[in-house]
């Protein structure tokens, strides 16, 4: 289960890249900026932005009503997809493609001429583990292929399920998102400790760079987060972290699956004072990440 | 030549909606056209959002190549007055706004005397990449007069000694497929926008627009908006 396929990525890893977006997440950050990301089945995107009140649209469930707007009513709506085909201005859209392996090897092939020797195929998601078997033949393709081979992961899965895929990976973006387990399971969901467990195991496998989405006064609220951050990430021999900035592109996306999106986040300038710190704690540290 | 992407989207659109799937008749679409889309709004999106595109699908693709082809070995039949032969060639300058302000409504979804497209490079490009697949596979060759492809890119993806090697790979690949010639606006669209609103601060500001180059704020408001637009739109 694929949610999309973006090409001409230059912040995934290095080279030129492809990144291929597994659907579905064990985790629920408050913070996600991709919504979509979230459940492992197709869901129906509607962008009030988009429509035009043509009123094309037909349910044959009868989960679209029609008054001086569009109604969409999620309980009755199954997702088949039928009033994406109607909708000229696809304002209603499905995300979340079945897609076989080769049918994923093909998009990512096509761009082969643009990887030269250190670009290649970014799995991201969503977890991508959590569909490990598919990850699996996918990275397996992409080594025999000899494209270099990324996973962004939040670390959350069976230690089975990640270490049968790690010989064909060349590099391991791992995300931490809090420090303290009980804060860690009240903003995304799960408690840390099997995250933290994963990420020595991995890092003694593959190239691991942790990336930390900088959400202030949620995750990180001051120098004692940074330090233990610190912490973390030395027991693991890990040397290079990845500071992402709090946005709220993602904002948009919540009303356009009916969900609601309350986050409010006040001051963004923490995440240099924790670059300084980590910086002096002897890792590499971007802002950012761009540029491997 | 001058609105290749435009061609080509129009015949993928009469292809696809009007005898694939049959969404759409000939005389609605003619109508629509002829009333510059008035009250034809919803045709419009559908020209717009469910036909197949140049830059992103394969029809669409087919039909340029074929559109340029065509163009090509036309012009090379004729000779001047003493005997010299006419050259092809896929560049428009500066004329694809002017062009475009006396050209009609296109099935393609544009409204009459919006920009045509520029040179050679699509008008709704999937990615770069894509859109660069795309125009290396038409044959290229054929317009010994040449052909020009402008890229706007973020000023982003040159940052370090990775960015730079990441430019390089972009440039490896489009000429590997055998593309001529791209030329590129390194700049961000708010700069532009700033430059409009400030002339006399950005005297020195020079883009590319379409095989030459030219100061920003000496170009017309029009071809201004068009290069902010599609910097906007990353193709």
């Amino acid at each position: 289960m694929i949610f999309d396929i973006q090409h001409f990525c230059t912040y995934d890893g290095p080279g030129i890249r492809t990144v291929v977006f597994f659907k579905g997440c064990p985790l629920r950050c408050v913070w996600c900026c991709n919504p979509e990301s979230q459940k492992a089945t197709p869901e129906l995107m509607f962008d009030g932005e988009k429509c035009i009140r043509c009123f094309k649209c037909i349910c044959p469930k009868g989960a679209l009503k029609h008054t001086d707007e569009v109604l969409l009513d999620r309980d009755i709506c199954n997702v088949c997809g039928e009033c994406q085909e109607l909708c000229p201005t696809n304002a209603l859209r499905v995300v979340g493609r079945l897609l076989s392996v080769d049918e994923v090897m093909k998009e990512v092939l096509e761009e082969r001429v643009f990887y030269s020797e250190n670009g290649g195929v970014t799995f991201s998601g969503g977890e991508p583990f959590m569909q490990s078997e598919f990850l699996l033949e996918l990275s397996k393709l992409s080594k025999l292929e000899k494209l270099s081979v990324v996973v962004e992961t939040s670390g959350y899965a069976k230690w089975e399920k990640i270490e049968k895929t790690l010989q064909y990976v060349d590099l391991i973006f791992f995300d931490i998102k809090s420090c303290d387990s009980e804060r860690h399971f009240v903003l995304t969901g799960v408690r840390n400790e099997l995250i933290l467990e994963n990420l020595k195991k991995i890092a003694t496998e593959c190239e691991t760079v942790v990336r930390v989405p900088v959400v202030e006064g949620y995750n990180f609220k001051d120098e004692s987060d940074v330090f233990k951050l610190a912490e973390i990430c030395r027991n693991a021999d890990v040397e290079k972290i990845d500071l992402l900035r709090y946005h709220r592109l993602g904002e948009k996306k919540y009303r356009m699956l009916g969900r609601k999106y309350d986050l409010e986040v006040g001051d963004t300038r923490f995440i240099h004072y924790m670059k300084k710190i980590l910086e002096e704690e002897g890792f590499k540290v971007m802002i950012g990440g761009t540029n491997y | 030549m001058v609105g290749l992407s435009d061609v080509a989207d129009s015949f993928a659109a009469i292809d696809e909606l009007v005898f694939r799937k049959r969404i759409i008749s000939l005389q609605e679409l003619l109508n629509a056209l002829r009333s510059n889309f008035e009250g034809y709004e919803e045709l419009r999106q559908i020209l717009l959002n469910k036909a197949p595109k140049y830059g992103r699908d394969e029809l669409a693709n087919h039909y340029a190549k074929i559109v340029a082809e065509i163009f090509a070995s036309e012009v090379m039949k004729y000779r001047n007055s003493r005997g010299g032969r006419y050259l092809p060639g896929i560049y428009s300058m500066s004329t694809h706004v002017g062009f475009g302000m006396l050209t009609g409504a296109l099935p393609s979804g544009r409204k009459a005397g919006e920009p045509l497209s520029n040179g050679i490079a699509p008008k709704n490009a999937r990615s770069l990449t894509t859109a660069m697949r795309s125009v290396a596979s038409i044959e290229q060759k054929k317009f010994m007069n040449g052909v020009s492809y402008v890229v706007n890119i973020s000023p982003d993806v040159f940052r370090g000694r990775e960015g730079k090697e990441k430019f390089i790979a972009l440039l490896r690949g489009y000429f590997e497929l055998g593309g001529m010639n791209c030329h590129f606006n390194v700049v961000d669209a708010s700069k532009l926008i700033e430059a409009q609103r400030n002339p006399e601060k950005y005297r020195d500001l020079v883009v590319r627009v379409a095989g030459f180059s030219a100061y920003f704020v000496d170009l017309t408001k029009e071809v201004q908006d068009e290069i902010i637009r599609r910097i906007l739109e990353k193709v």
